[in-house]
């Protein structure tokens, strides 16, 4: 029965099914012995209801934090696809030199739609610039790009993985953090 | 008065952290570049070129390092930038800003980059401007002349390294837009005998060899052009085992290429022998076009040691052909329409600055040892070079090579006061008329 059914449909008492010579003992009258007050027919049917509604409400808390996981780790794929392919954009990129880890590269764009990494800033160009800026970026030693603008964020992240990497075990560091 | 209105920039380079290797490499040249250490023992103490601001436009790699401390050494301020968008060595560049001197260059300029280079050079700290120019292949003169005229009277004198450059500054003499007193660097017998033929004899086939690693035994090569640069290709190529053929426009050079025992013919000739490996040294244009590409064997090497990029018709190639693969950076292998491929190196731009290492330390000596004497000559000597064209005199010329021989063990004969009189000639020189060809 799938969760839905259990939730929408009526529920029907079921019944232990009757014996009429139970142990091999004839019932004098099985109808008489077996038979069922309609009141307490409900209360059961009530019961079963309510049972029903509570392992609905848990399941659905459950699956709830799944949903909820699921959704993060979709939305993390995405991103990290997004960023691989930003960064592939990005290194075939229009490029006279060869770049290196480090440094900050200054993306514009021709006139012809061509886009190229410059050396020069849009500061350093002054009103000679050229061509239309298009932005900032450093290639990191892993060969991925930080645009300008989270290039704090990013120092504020390596400040913690560095905190991580010289702390003998991530324990210390979280009880660290508690004092 | 400076038009940009910007601040200074004190240099722009691709890494700084490669210094301490450029310094190394700067150590070993200065060894190698006995001309420019003298210069520096002679005038070190005298600094001949106190006040000068040498704004300089040549390629930035590590012997220019060592003109550019000399020229510091004798007393100047100086500020660099490169002549070629892909020859400078970004280690030479780095040493150059870390010993604190402006330098705007790196290796992979845009064209606009590049001309933005040189004009960061044009002004010194305390908005004070140029008042020399050093220059190879015209760029930085005719910026100044073009787009800087108000700064033209400041400007003492114009020492001019190549080719293509000196014939800029006789083109603008006879448009009667020259301006400055100019020496003519590049005709000074130590510098187009020795960098142009013997600078070329061995960074040609080294950068062809780095791009390729071709064998060049056996093969048929066309050298286009047979002045310095020519002979010289020719002969390294010729050294390596290859069959050279030659194309000239000139009859002079042609018979002198035929002297040699080279096979003088055209291009379109040379490609139906079956050529396979062509070396532009005109200065000139279009001397390998779109149907000499659709012609030649497939796989064939393209590259250029003349000055400009125009000798190979590289827009053609990128206009028409069915693939460009990049083999590694300035080694581009181009799929044509018939199937075929060519091979072309540095992008047409010179080989020997794109593939390898340009030229060795010791033959640049001769060069920059008449560029700091040039620099020397118009500084110290205003008003006495008429705005024009100028070659350095006889004498200082002899003496850049007589600075080259103890390096190399040359053990020099004297004229006996005897022999001096028979000859009518100074027992110290000047040995040679002006117009004695070598």
């Amino acid at each position: 029965m799938s969760l839905t059914t259990l939730q929408d449909a009526k529920p029907t008492v079921q019944l232990v099914e009757t014996e009429s010579a139970p142990g091999g003992h004839q019932l004098v009258n099985p109808y008489r012995t077996n038979k069922v007050d309609k009141m307490d027919l409900v209360t059961m049917a009530e019961e079963i209801q309510k049972a029903d509604s509570f392992v609905h409400a848990n399941v659905s808390n459950k699956l709830q934090v799944i949903a909820e996981q699921v959704r993060f780790l979709q939305e993390q794929a995405r991103k990290v696809l997004q960023e691989a392919k930003d960064n592939a954009d990005l290194h075939h990129v229009a490029c006279n030199m060869v770049k290196k880890p480090g440094s900050l590269y200054h993306l514009y764009q021709r006139p012809s739609g061509q886009r190229y990494f410059s050396m020069l800033s849009p500061k350093e160009w002054g009103a000679s610039c050229p061509h239309e800026y298009l932005g900032t970026y450093r290639l990191e030693a892993d060969r991925s790009w930080t645009p300008a603008d989270k290039l704090e964020e990013k120092a504020i992240d390596q400040q913690m993985i560095n905190k991580i990497l010289t702390c003998s075990n991530t324990l210390s560091i979280t009880m660290d953090e508690k004092q | 008065m400076f038009s940009k209105g910007l601040e200074y920039i004190p240099n722009v380079l691709a890494d700084i952290n490669l210094a301490d290797f450029g310094r190394k490499e700067i150590i070993m040249a200065e060894k190698e570049m006995p001309g420019l250490m003298s210069l520096r023992k002679k005038y070190g103490e005298t600094k001949p070129l106190k006040g000068a601001r040498v704004a300089g436009c040549l390629h930035m790699t590590i012997q220019t390092a060592v003109l550019i401390e000399t020229l510091i050494e004798l007393g100047a301020e100086v500020q660099w930038s490169s002549c070629n968008i892909f020859s400078t060595q970004d280690h030479a560049a780095a040493a150059i800003a870390k010993a604190g001197i402006p330098v705007y260059a790196w290796k992979g300029e845009t064209d606009e980059e590049y001309i933005w280079c040189i004009e960061q050079t044009i002004i010194f700290p305390d908005n004070k401007p140029l008042n020399m120019i050093l220059d190879d292949g015209g760029d930085l003169t005719n910026l100044v002349h073009e787009k800087y005229t108000h700064l033209l009277p400041g400007i003492k004198g114009i020492s001019e390294e190549t080719t293509t450059g000196v014939h800029n500054l006789f083109k603008m003499m006879r448009e009667g837009k020259l301006k400055v007193p100019s020496f003519n660097v590049n005709d000074s017998v130590t510098k187009s005998k020795f960098d142009n033929l013997y600078g070329c004899r061995e960074s040609l086939t080294d950068g062809i060899k780095r791009a390729t690693d071709i064998m060049l035994a056996g093969k048929t090569c066309v050298v286009a052009g047979y002045g310095d640069v020519g002979k010289g290709s020719a002969q390294s190529l010729r050294a390596f085992g290859a069959r050279v053929l030659i194309t000239e426009i000139d009859p002079i050079n042609a018979l002198q290429a035929a002297c040699e025992g080279y096979q003088v013919t055209t291009m379109e000739d040379a490609i139906k022998q079956g050529a396979s490996i062509f070396v532009t040294t005109t200065g000139c244009r279009d001397i390998i076009t779109g149907d000499h590409f659709n012609t030649m064997r497939d796989d064939s090497i393209v590259c250029n040691i003349g000055h400009f990029d125009i000798e190979i018709d590289v827009k053609w190639l990128d206009e028409n052909c069915v693939e460009k693969v990049n083999i590694k950076p300035q080694v581009d292998r181009y799929l044509l329409k018939s199937g075929n491929h060519v091979i072309l190196l540095a992008e047409g731009r010179l080989v020997n600055l794109g593939c390898a290492m340009g030229h060795p330390s010791f033959v640049m000596s001769n060069s920059f040892t008449n560029q700091v004497l040039a620099q020397i000559e118009l500084w110290t000597k205003p008003g006495q070079y008429a705005i024009g064209v100028h070659f350095l005199p006889k004498k200082l010329d002899e003496e850049v090579a007589s600075l080259h021989l103890e390096h190399l063990g040359v053990k020099l004969t004297k004229l006996t006061a005897v022999q001096s009189e028979y000859l009518g000639l100074p027992a110290d020189g000047p040995y040679k008329p002006e117009h004695y060809r070598y």
